[in-house]
């Protein structure tokens, strides 16, 4: 079994041996170093656990031969074959067996990444059972109709495959049910005195809709976009599997862990490079963006990235999906994320307080950092006000992530109900012109409400555009059928940079 | 051929000439105005560059720097004319110019400037406002209601496009349809800060930008407090908003009280910490 992008391809592993020549181990089907270095790894691990090595030339091919293949995990596979070939051990339906893991030169068998896509991939070329290192075995387990073994050494696996003994789990590796309970550790009633932003998270996560928030240091930005994914529906099975497999490729699943069900949240450094956020390496790896998909991205200080990488969010923003093209191949990664940003409102940080002294046209200059493409695809801006910590102690507590969460769930089957005719779109955010047409109506009062605002600071078609999709999330939150008059006053507050920018005193 | 391009040029590129005088390396602005005050033009000084003898309040050691220099700095002066040219920078001679009595005895000022905008009748009567770069919001309010006084006025709001203060006040005479002059310490074709861009070319369309320097100088810290004295000679009236201990305004309120302007101090800052 093998990996390629996202999906596994099945390595069919043969093994022979070659009278009359120097005795030595070859290794053929494109490997990298690490398969090459596989031969002598076995060699090591047949004389510790007492297996004759052939003396003639042993020939191990991997096929199909004009795949290239990376990593370790052919280690136990090939040993296999060897023994096979060599008559040393009997496996009846030897080719009913997928074997993934690495050899240690003692005989153990080590965990190894990837294992997740290939086991699917096992199991759709209708193997019905898969060998893996101990470690990955809960990993493996997620994957339904496919009989799992974990082993931890070579003479396991022997005694498994000549049907003598069963390896057996040990009792600390309870499988989690995926049954909704979520430990998350952190909750939405930690966070006190910011109930409108919270509000406005809401309707970002209802929505789909990308979040930008705005505010001075320590005021809170962070506490509360690492509690976004707690508020995010409970991801499907089918959804749970697409980032369990892209964490296995990118060796990020603990050991011993089974299916990921929290959904990912991811908030890497501003100084990332273009390649780790979209994905690359000579193997096309998945980036950033594709281990945030169907979680979180958090991109703190937004101003401080890079243009270029900020500039490359932009194609898996509007498809959801990411393709990379490197020497060893090309691959395509989903990324269907929830962008959440923070930002500081000026260079000091400290706009609009009295400490800030930076001037107009810097802070413009500082948020005109962002290129417009970006800000275009973020609908909700928010600033996070400043909180003054001795008020907080007294405040009631705040709605917790689960009542949170029930609200956004309703709000999102309200809209898969919307769009099951449409294609591709599944959440307000998506909404083309057409369809804010159809869905969206806004009644006199609503109407009024809108043009004055947009005439006040100057909005254009797209921003009225977006506060519309807004509002039909807010009626949605709502459980209502028309976007109302106070759904519009809602939204409307949703765009504080618009209105920030549009304070400025300065020539344009 | 160095000899070809004066010769066509002769009388009607004059200001080359003036340019000429003032790349030559060792002289400054007072050896400027005496050697102008000896001789009718910098033209006559060029033509009879080999031929000068020391007289009046022109040394010896100053015809010296001439003789030497006066090559080199024609290539100098060419190379300007021509970026002016292509710029679309035009010259102002400082003898054109209405200056008061106590600016012209203290020849401080260069002999030419360098500028892009309309020049107006009464632009060296103008209300200069300064202050300070990191400034409160307070003095940004202030700032902005003390030009649309001067506006209200019809004078010309005098400025140094420098960040805070300075770029409220061109801002708010822009705004309010006013006529505002920004003096760069740096050649007009450089802009300092970056975020000053769009503003700087706003006010070459609806005001005039001056400078003493030729295109291509870089901006560098110690020809802003020089410019000031600028500043402070093109305004009759001086207002002071916000200005820190070490502040360079300072030196533009030197140089105000040197040539006796009216100079009005604003402090917003005791509301804010």
């Amino acid at each position: 079994m093998s990996v390629q992008g996202i999906e596994g391809f099945e390595i069919e592993v043969e093994a022979t041996t070659i009278r009359g020549q120097q005795q030595m181990i070859s290794i053929i089907g494109l490997g990298d170093q690490a398969v090459k270095e596989a031969g002598e790894r076995i060699q090591a691990a047949l004389e510790f656990c007492g297996y004759e090595i052939p003396k003639e030339k042993v020939i191990i091919s991997l096929a199909p031969g004009n795949r290239r293949k990376k990593g370790s995990h052919y280690d136990l596979a090939m040993t296999i074959a060897l023994l096979q070939q060599t008559e040393q051990i009997c496996v009846k339906k030897i080719e009913s067996y997928a074997m993934i893991g690495e050899l240690s030169l003692n005989g153990r068998i080590r965990p190894c990444n990837g294992i997740l896509p290939m086991v699917t991939e096992a199991k759709n070329c209708g193997i019905k059972s898969v060998i893996v290192p101990y470690e990955n075995w809960k990993e493996a387990e997620s994957v339904t109709d496919i009989e799992v073994i974990g082993i931890r050494t070579l003479r396991e696996a022997v005694q498994f495959l000549e049907g003598k003994k069963i390896p057996l789990k040990e009792g600390n590796m309870e499988y989690v049910q995926h049954d909704g309970t979520v430990q998350w550790g952190v909750d939405f009633s930690d966070v006190k005195g910011q109930s409108e932003l919270i509000d406005a998270i809401v309707l970002g996560a209802a929505g789909g809709h990308n979040v930008l928030m705005i505010g001075e240091p320590g005021c809170g930005k962070t506490m509360i976009a690492e509690r976004i994914p707690t508020i995010l529906p409970l991801m499907t099975e089918k959804e749970a599997l697409e980032v369990t497999k892209i964490h296995s490729i990118s060796g990020l699943l603990p050991e011993k862990h089974g299916l990921m069900i929290n959904r990912p949240f991811r908030a890497p450094h501003h100084n990332i490079s273009l390649n780790a956020l979209i994905g690359g390496g000579s193997f096309a790896q998945p980036g950033e963006v594709s281990l945030s998909h169907n979680g979180v991205l958090f991109l703190d200080e937004l101003a401080e990235f890079s243009k270029s990488t900020l500039d490359a969010l932009r194609q898996p923003l509007e498809n959801k999906k990411v393709t990379i093209s490197r020497v060893n191949g090309t691959n395509t990664y989903p990324a269907n994320f929830m962008l959440v940003a923070a930002m500081n409102p000026c260079p000091c940080g400290y706009y609009p307080g009295s400490r800030c002294r930076c001037t107009d046209y810097e802070i413009l200059h500082y948020r005109g950092k962002i290129s417009g493409p970006i800000l275009e695809r973020i609908d909700i801006q928010k600033n996070v006000k400043h909180v003054d910590y001795f008020s907080l102690s007294e405040e009631k507590s705040e709605q917790t992530s689960a009542d949170l969460r029930k609200k956004v769930e309703n709000a999102r089957r309200i809209q898969q109900e919307r769009f099951k005719d449409e294609t591709s779109i599944n959440c307000n955010a998506q909404m083309n012109t057409p369809m804010i047409q159809k869905y969206c109506k806004l009644d006199e009062e609503s109407t009024k409400i809108l043009k004055s605002a947009s005439e006040k600071y100057g909005y254009s078609a797209r921003v009225i555009h977006k506060l519309i999709r807004l509002a039909r999330t807010a009626a949605d939150l709502r459980d209502a059928e028309n976007i109302s008059k106070e759904d519009i006053i809602f939204v409307l507050n949703c765009r504080d940079l618009d209105k920030s920018n549009n304070d400025m005193y300065v020539i344009k | 051929m160095k000899e070809e391009i004066v010769i066509r040029r002769g009388y009607e590129g004059m200001e080359l000439y003036y340019i000429w005088l003032e790349c030559i390396k060792g002289l400054g602005p007072l050896r400027w105005h005496v050697l102008l005050e000896e001789y009718d033009n910098p033209y006559e000084i060029y033509q009879n560059r080999m031929f000068l003898i020391p007289q009046g309040k022109v040394t010896g050691q100053c015809i010296e720097l001439i003789k030497a220099n006066a090559g080199v700095a024609m290539e100098k002066a060419n190379r300007i004319w021509d970026d002016c040219n292509k710029m679309g920078i035009h010259i102002v001679k400082y003898e054109d110019l209405e200056f008061s009595d106590n600016i012209r005895k203290n020849k401080e000022f260069p002999i030419l400037f360098y500028y892009k905008g309309k020049i107006k009748a009464n632009w060296t009567h103008g209300v200069g406002i300064i202050g300070a770069r990191r400034c409160s919001h307070l003095g940004k309010e202030c700032a902005i209601e003390t030009t649309v006084g001067a506006v209200n006025k019809r004078c010309p709001v005098v400025s140094g496009m420098a960040k805070g203060i300075d770029s409220y006040a061109h801002t708010a005479a822009i705004k309010n349809g006013g006529y505002t002059i920004a003096v760069l310490g740096f050649g007009i074709d450089q802009c300092y800060p970056e975020e000053h861009r769009k503003l700087k070319e706003t006010i070459a369309e609806k005001g005039l930008l001056l400078s003493e320097y030729p295109p291509g100088t870089p901006p560098e810290k110690f020809r802003f407090p020089k410019r000031n004295r600028i500043i402070a000679g093109v305004s009759d009236i001086l207002y002071v908003i916000e200005t820190g201990k070490n502040s360079g305004s300072k030196t533009t309120v030197k140089a105000a009280e040197k040539y006796q302007k009216e100079i009005y101090y604003k402090e917003c800052r005791c509301l804010s910490p």
